[in-house]
């Protein structure tokens, strides 16, 4: 659809430029050239205030133009300050252009406050390259910020197409209350998700506390601001881009074959001195195919997956106004194919998943009266995501558990096999194809309205903006669901006939639907003073803030659900610089949340930071070497509401007491529950009972928001005429009053239930920063770019259950640290199990795990679990990348790794021949692992070898939390190479084209990790995962 | 839906961009799909190279190489030992087909047909297919219903008689060895007549019957116990072997929850267990009065019992609890005392072989002595006791020294199922609870419970058929 709305406008911009019949036209001509006398080609020249698109200048800078006397012309071009002239009573205008200034001092940071320039800065705050998130081909724009943005932490823990992966600032410093960092979309708290790359102007990302203390206690995780493009003055500025995707896998697991399935399960059960699974005339029938009933090969992935995915992106928007009102509208649409083959006899619907975005945006800003602005915003979505009846995680469960040999695809009968009638059992290619389908939907609209009013009649220097926004956002699914008819078959054929046993009766498609809603509205209003007198500069804010967030569905019969989730705060900002050297800034956010009893409602969170601006100083101001150099320091308090889904933690809940059943079950007396735990106030022929009444929840009153003060020192540099700058940032937290059940209460208090408090601590210390080192070889610009971000945190509390064995507690260790056993390697031979401590999980063999007794009490158990490796999430997360600019050509690579991560592997896959709750034979077996180093009885009797000996059917000691199923989590990919041709101005300027641009990215091509069975950047430990994808896209942006 | 119009429209436009992507890289898929096996070629020799495996016994999986025997599954015929077998596949180089029972002589024989079915051509393997006769799992009687709600519930012949429900206790007339009877809970209880290869209903009216008892004297009529949840309602009652077990008289004598009951072989009184007591009761037929025998240390439990044909003790098998108790015969008392623990670890479930209580079973139930030959030189007790392992689906074996072993089902390492063939290897059941020892023709039938069917353990014997047992019996 868009593609047909840019076609069609490139078709009718050449009739409709610029034109007007009220008074004569003219036609002048003039040429643009550079300040050194150099034409410039592609110049826009456009009449100000006037539709149209205006001309546009040629090689040798010319251009000629149909205007009336007394109009504005304006000249504009990208990189270049822009030229307005008055035209009156000549007939050329000849213009000469000059470059405009931008070097790091002029950039312009957006703040809670609002823009700052760079260089008052005092807090930790990372403004994002925009144009480098565009690249990424996820629906998401937080894919794409992993190892870009110094600061961010994210993972992608899934690949399916809509997934959305998680991120968090800095890092996770609480194990209590949520560690999401707060969105803000121009102003307003909202999804990231909803915005399109597309649209957005700036990306800003507030890192500590001076930053953020103004959001009190809903800043403590960090804050992300997103703000939105707008209208801009001058002629309707009009892009379009469109890409097509081709994504496959970027590491799928990889299975055995049938024959060396079986082969395996035989060893796993003669190695164990056992019979042998299969028979040699079994193993001769698999190999030779003669069974394909009961001894098939069927490689599942290949049934199901597809080799690759065609997806496509297409964005248009159009931008423009004049000196009254200014507009911006935006239109997307995203359409993300999944990898799931599907039944080509199957025309009525789609079983493969997918994921579809449309995006729309409009803002206009209006000037109402010379001082009084109106800004009013409107912007929206759907996003649609289908997928198999079933559900993508049972497919995955499936794709994990079915072997080679277990069912073949359809029995020669006709019959469809099937493990079991639970959905994660059921054959994937069943699961894929004949399971109908679900589709999800989100529509979401967001409305913002702004009034700014400069009160310069009051004093000079004082501003109001009232916002208001209301959002309303909606989700529904509808489920489609069915089932055929699906057979087991038993071990053995009897009499060499197939013996069926049905497990599930066919199901006809029957529905199933739900929906969920929320409405939200915010109010906020800021006075903003600025003053300077010489070279003192004074600023202040005052904020208030207010917003609700109330369900709209699916509310249940419990009064409090539907009540609204409100936000009050009133805040501040002094700042306070001399001669822009010394800065000085406080900040304040007074903030309260009703979830909270009346006495621990409100808060005040307070913020100072100081920056001294050393470059400024006299003894530096000369030297040529040195732009910027500016050395920052903060230090305050900020909170985190966030307890999740508790409400009202103060009140308790009331329940009647009904007799129950030993299944938990009400008893029912013709139709009455019968009551309980009461008294007879009769006798006994007479009984006059009353049932009794209890706690089901037990009241918190002093739970409030947790605590987090932090303290950031940092630098911003910029030297040699900013051929290296960068920002670096060391920073600490402790995050006090960490909310959590008090599960350790002695249960002489009496209590009916647990508690809760605000009872835990935790330290953060770490670092961020980001270096760019630009140079100019020749006619090419390379720029070289690396950012970092490290973050190491342990509990100093926490209520945990008492022990002898410091090493047990979580207290001392990350958040989310892993724990397991110490693997010393395998057991060498019978005479090693001897002289060992004595495990305690089961008999041992030679060839498996042997475990460290920590505590030493000559056995190993559950007491020697301790603290192994580091956490799932990694703690650090790094990117680098270059970029070239040639004439035309401009390639851009960027890196991006992740370290101190590291996960268990487990499940039916790592764990080999496990099986699964219904028995044996569940669990298919990685190639990686067959043919890995592993110990074989005979052939391999490796103590260090990466796989124990096998067993059939699970092993209680070597199937266990161990550092030898700890794998290293750390990882470096290739995340993005981009190459773009844009075509010469020439050429394009011939089809009144500003800029036509074709690119190629590739992303995710390369990924280099120790760990090898499937993409570690999932963080996964059984596989049971829809994989990451490489992409590969061709697209075309055009600008008129 | 109009976005989905024009999107189609514009497919011609994608295919340029996938055609451009796609240059970008080229894949190679390789096609793995053979179909490649020749047809049988008249013109070419048929020959028989070797076989796998070179021993087995009946229902042995065995692939057959060779030459030439063509792909289509209706113009060969494999004959072993003189017996035709199921030819399963084919694949012109090799074959897969089933041994056939009784297959002694062990010669193959491959055979190509025509489509008329008329020979054309046969080869002969060079050395013959070791058959060994061995005890195996086979189909008794009962239709096994692959969808449930098939099932049908019917008298009839052996070959036609539907399924049977919640078999619980299977039971030989001691007069008559063609005649088995089984209870089945609350479902219809059976008669098994093998001289008219005939099942029918032994209607007792009854809303759930457990046990099944013969009375010692007289015309050794049968005591059938009804299990109820009333502690003053009668449970047994005495079906009259001149009646045809169609009349009955009731033992006044209330009882709850009988699961288990037995009669002494010697004396002659009547024993009884309680489910919610957790007691059993002698009942002596003379002085018709009843008394406590012992308690069992559980309550709330379903006990079996089943003496031994000597009369010296009787196994007292709590079902819920998991083991077996062993109760002495008290000659002087004439009564059974205070059971012991003999095989299993009590409420500890588990499949576990070994001797006495170290063993694990899960939910034993009925069991049968079965004199054993081998132990008749070492003397003392002769007989081993083969009983039901519910929940492990399988048949279990306790000697007179108490050692349990495994003796069929759970094939593979395998748990439920239904599966013929090896005890060990192949055979399977789901949740037995009835057993019963054929003395006449030695073999054991088992109540395989949840498969609705009753089961049959034998010895392949070379010499001796199932029909000619029959006719002797016929002839006594």
């Amino acid at each position: 659809m868009m593609l047909i709305c840019f076609v069609f406008l490139s078709m009718v911009s050449k009739t409709f430029a610029q034109q007007d019949t009220v008074q004569q036209e003219i036609t002048i001509t003039g040429v643009v050239t550079d300040t050194k006398n150099e034409p410039l080609a592609g110049v826009n020249v456009s009449i100000s205030n006037v539709p149209g698109l205006g001309a546009i200048t040629d090689e040798a800078g010319k251009y000629s133009l149909n205007v009336r006397r007394y109009q504005t012309i304006v000249f504009a071009f990208v990189g270049y300050d822009n030229v307005e002239v008055l035209l009156k009573e000549q007939n050329e205008v000849n213009i000469a252009m000059k470059e405009s200034d931008a070097s790091v001092i002029n950039e312009v940071v957006v703040t809670a406050t609002g823009n700052q320039r760079r260089i008052a800065v005092t807090g930790a705050i990372t403004t994002v390259d925009v144009e480098r998130l565009k690249s990424n081909p996820s629906t998401s724009m937080v894919d794409a910020l992993a190892g870009q943005v110094p600061g961010v932490m994210a993972m992608q823990t899934s690949g399916r197409p809509g997934a959305l992966s998680e991120f968090w600032i800095r890092s996770i410093s609480t194990f209590g209350g949520g560690s999401a960092a707060l969105v803000l979309v121009d102003g307003f708290e909202r999804s990231i998700n909803e915005v399109n790359v597309e649209d957005v102007e700036s990306f800003t990302v507030l890192k500590d506390a001076s930053a953020t203390a103004i959001y009190g206690s809903r800043g403590a995780n960090g804050v992300i601001l997103i703000n939105t493009k707008r209208g801009k003055d001058g002629k309707v500025d009009i892009n379009a881009k469109t890409e097509g995707f081709l994504s496959s896998f970027t590491k799928l697991p990889d299975f055995v074959d049938g024959y060396t399935y079986a082969s395996m399960a035989n060893e796993a059960k003669t190695t164990r001195n056992q019979e042998p699974l299969y028979s040699a005339a079994e193993l001769e029938i698999l190999r030779l195919g003669l069974d394909p009933d009961l001894l098939p090969d069927v490689d599942w992935m290949d049934v199901l997956m597809r080799d690759a995915a065609y997806s496509q992106r297409h964005v248009l928007n159009f931008r423009g106004g004049g000196n009254t009102a200014r507009y911006y509208l935006s239109g997307g649409y995203q359409d993300q194919q999944g990898m799931y083959k599907v039944d080509k006899a199957l025309k009525d619907y789609n079983t493969n998943t997918n994921f579809k975005r449309y995006t729309y945006r409009l803002s206009v800003d209006m000037d109402v009266t010379k001082s009084t602005l109106i800004r009013a915003g409107v912007s929206g979505s759907l996003r649609t995501r289908n997928d198999p009846g079933i559900g993508t995680d049972a497919i995955w469960t499936s794709l994990m558990g079915y072997n080679p040999v277990i069912f073949p695809i359809t029995y020669s009968d006709g019959k469809i096999p099937s493990w079991s009638n639970s959905d994660g059992n059921i054959n994937p290619w069943v699961q894929g194809t004949m399971t109908g389908y679900r589709e999800s939907w989100s529509n979401n609209i967001q409305t913002t309205l702004n009034l700014e009013q400069n009160l310069k009649f009051i004093t000079p220097g004082l501003r109001f903006i009232g916002r208001y926004g209301y959002d309303t956002n909606n989700h529904n699914w509808i489920r489609r669901f069915k089932l055929p008819e699906l057979w087991n078959v038993a071990r053995f054929r009897n009499n060499g006939e197939l013996v069926f046993t049905r497990v599930a009766e066919e199901k006809i498609m029957e529905q199933t639907s739900g929906s969920n809603g929320e409405r939200r509205d915010f109010f906020e209003w800021d006075l903003i003073y600025n003053k300077n007198i010489k070279k003192h500069h004074f600023g202040a804010i005052a904020k208030y803030m207010q917003s609700s967030k109330v369900f709209t569905q699916g509310l249940g019969s419990d009064l409090k659900n539907g009540i609204a989730r409100r936000i009050q705060g009133l805040s501040g900002r002094v700042n306070y610089n001399f001669d822009r050297r010394y800065f000085l800034d406080f900040n304040f956010g007074y903030t309260g949340s009703e979830n909270f009893h009346r006495d621990h409602r409100f808060g005040f969170f307070p913020a100072f930071s100081g920056a001294w601006n050393v470059a400024e100083e006299p003894f530096l101001r000369d030297a040529d070497w040195i732009d910027m150099f500016k050395i920052r320091y903060s230090h305050g308090r900020t909170g985190n509401d966030n307890l999740g889904d508790t409400r009202f933690p103060y009140l308790y809940d009331i329940e009647t007491i009904y007799a129950r059943n030993d299944n938990g079950e009400i008893i029912y007396d013709n139709g009455i529950p019968r009551p309980s735990g009461g008294y007879n106030f009769g006798d006994i022929q007479s009984p006059n009972y009353r049932g009794g009444m209890r706690y089901s929840s037990v009241s918190s009153p002093y739970v409030s928001w947790e605590i987090a003060t932090k303290k950031d020192l940092g630098i911003d540099f910029s030297l040699f005429q900013d051929k290296f700058s960068g920002v670096i940032d060391l920073f600490s937290e402790r995050r006090e009053g960490i909310y959590m059940t008090r599960a350790y209460l002695p249960s002489f208090v009496g209590l009916e239930g647990n508690t809760s408090g605000n009872v835990g601590v935790v330290d953060v210390r770490g670092f961020d920063g980001n270096v760019t080192f630009k140079q100019r070889v020749n006619n090419v610009n390379l720029t070289l770019r690396g950012n970092m971000t490290y973050s190491k945190n342990e509990i100093l509390e926490r209520d945990e259950q008492n022990t002898i064995y410091d090493y047990r507690l979580q207290q001392g260790h990350r958040v989310g640290q892993a724990r397991g056993l110490i693997a010393l390697g395998l057991f060498k031979d019978y005479d090693d199990i001897r002289n060992s401590p004595t495990q305690t999980f089961g008999e041992v063999m030679p060839g498996d795990i042997k475990y460290k007794d920590i505590n030493g009490d000559g056995i190993v158990d559950d007491t020697d679990v301790a603290a192994i490796g580091a956490t799932v999430r990694p703690n650090l997360i790094y990117g680098f990348g270059l970029s070239a600019n040639w004439k035309g050509l401009d390639i851009n690579m960027h890196f991006q790794g992740a370290g101190k991560s590291s996960f268990f592997i487990n499940g039916t896959t790592v764990y080999m021949f496990q099986g699964g709750p219904a028995g044996d034979g569940w669990g298919n077996i990685l190639s990686q692992m067959a043919y890995g180093n592993r110990w074989v009885l005979g052939e391999n009797e490796d103590p260090n070898a990466d796989y124990p000996r096998l067993s059939y059917g699970g092993n209680p000691n070597n199937y266990r939390a161990s550092t030898y199923w700890l794998r290293d989590g750390s990882y470096l990919r290739l995340k993005t190479l981009d190459i773009g041709y844009s075509l010469p101005k020439s050429l394009v300027n011939r089809i009144r084209l500003n800029n036509a641009r074709f690119f190629f990215i590739a992303t995710n091509l390369l990924t280099f990790s120790s760990f090898k069975l499937w993409d570690p950047e999932l963080g996964n430990s059984d596989g049971k995962e829809y994989p990451l994808s490489r992409t590969l896209s061709l697209g075309l942006q055009v600008n008129l | 839906m109009k976005v989905e119009k024009m999107s189609k429209r514009w497919k011609p436009f994608h295919g340029v961009w996938l055609a451009l992507i796609m240059l970008c890289f080229v894949q190679c898929k390789d096609s793995s799909e053979d179909s490649s096996i020749a047809d049988f070629d008249p013109s070419k020799p048929v020959s028989v190279t070797d076989f796998l495996p070179k021993e087995g016994g009946s229902g042995s999986n065995l692939v057959i190489y060779g030459d030439n025997f063509g792909n289509d599954l209706s113009r060969i015929k494999v004959v072993i030992g003189g017996k035709k077998t199921k030819v399963v596949n084919v694949k012109g180089s090799s074959l897969y087909c089933i041994v056939p029972s009784e297959a002694f002589k062990g010669d193959i024989q491959v055979h190509l047909l025509d489509e008329q079915g008329e020979e054309l051509v046969q080869a002969s393997a060079k050395e013959n297919f070791v058959y060994v006769p061995k005890w195996v799992v086979s189909d008794f009687i009962g239709k096994y219903y692959e969808v449930d709600n098939d099932f049908e519930e019917k008298e009839g012949p052996f070959d036609d008689c539907g399924g049977f429900k919640g078999i619980s206790w299977l039971t030989f007339d001691p007069l008559n060895p063609n005649h088995l009877y089984f209870s089945a809970d609350n479902h219809s209880a059976r008669k098994i007549d093998f001289e008219n290869e005939w099942v029918s209903y032994f209607r007792h009216g009854f809303a759930r019957a457990t046990a099944i008892n013969w009375k010692l004297d007289g015309d050794r009529d049968m005591i059938v116990s009804e299990n109820h949840a009333s502690d003053t309602r009668n449970a047994h009652y005495i079906f009259s072997r001149s009646s045809n077990f169609q009349q009955s008289t009731v033992i006044n004598q209330g009882a709850r929850g009988v699961q288990g009951a037995m009669v002494h072989p010697i004396n002659g009184e009547f024993y009884y267990s309680l489910f919610r007591a957790g007691e059993v009761h002698r009942y002596d037929f003379e002085t018709q009065q009843r008394k406590l025998a012992f308690a069992n240390p559980y309550s709330s439990v379903a006990i079996f019992m089943v003496v031994h044909p000597s009369g010296d003790y009787a196994y007292i098998t709590n079902y819920n609890t998991h083991y077996i108790l062993r109760s002495d015969y008290d000659y002087t008392k004439k009564t059974f005392k205070a059971p012991y623990p003999v095989a299993g670890g009590s409420q500890n479930a588990g499949w576990l072989d070994g001797v006495g209580t170290n063993a694990r079973l899960n939910n034993p139930s009925q069991g049968v002595f079965v004199k054993n030959p081998d132990y008749e030189e070492q003397g003392g007790d002769q007989y081993d006791y083969y009983f039901c392992d519910a929940s492990n689906h399988c048949i279990r074996v306790l000697t007179p020294r108490g050692r349990v072993s495994t003796f069929a089902g759970r094939g593979n390492n395998g748990t439920s199922g239904y599966s013929n063939g090896d005890l060990r290897l192949e055979a399977r059941f789901n949740m037995p609870k009835a057993i019963a020892y054929d003395e006449l023709r030695e073999c054991f039938y088992v109540g395989d419970t949840n498969n609705w069917i009753i089961r049959k353990i034998a010895k392949e014997t070379p010499d001796e058929n199932e029909e000619e047992i029959a006719d002797e019996t016929a002839k006594q």
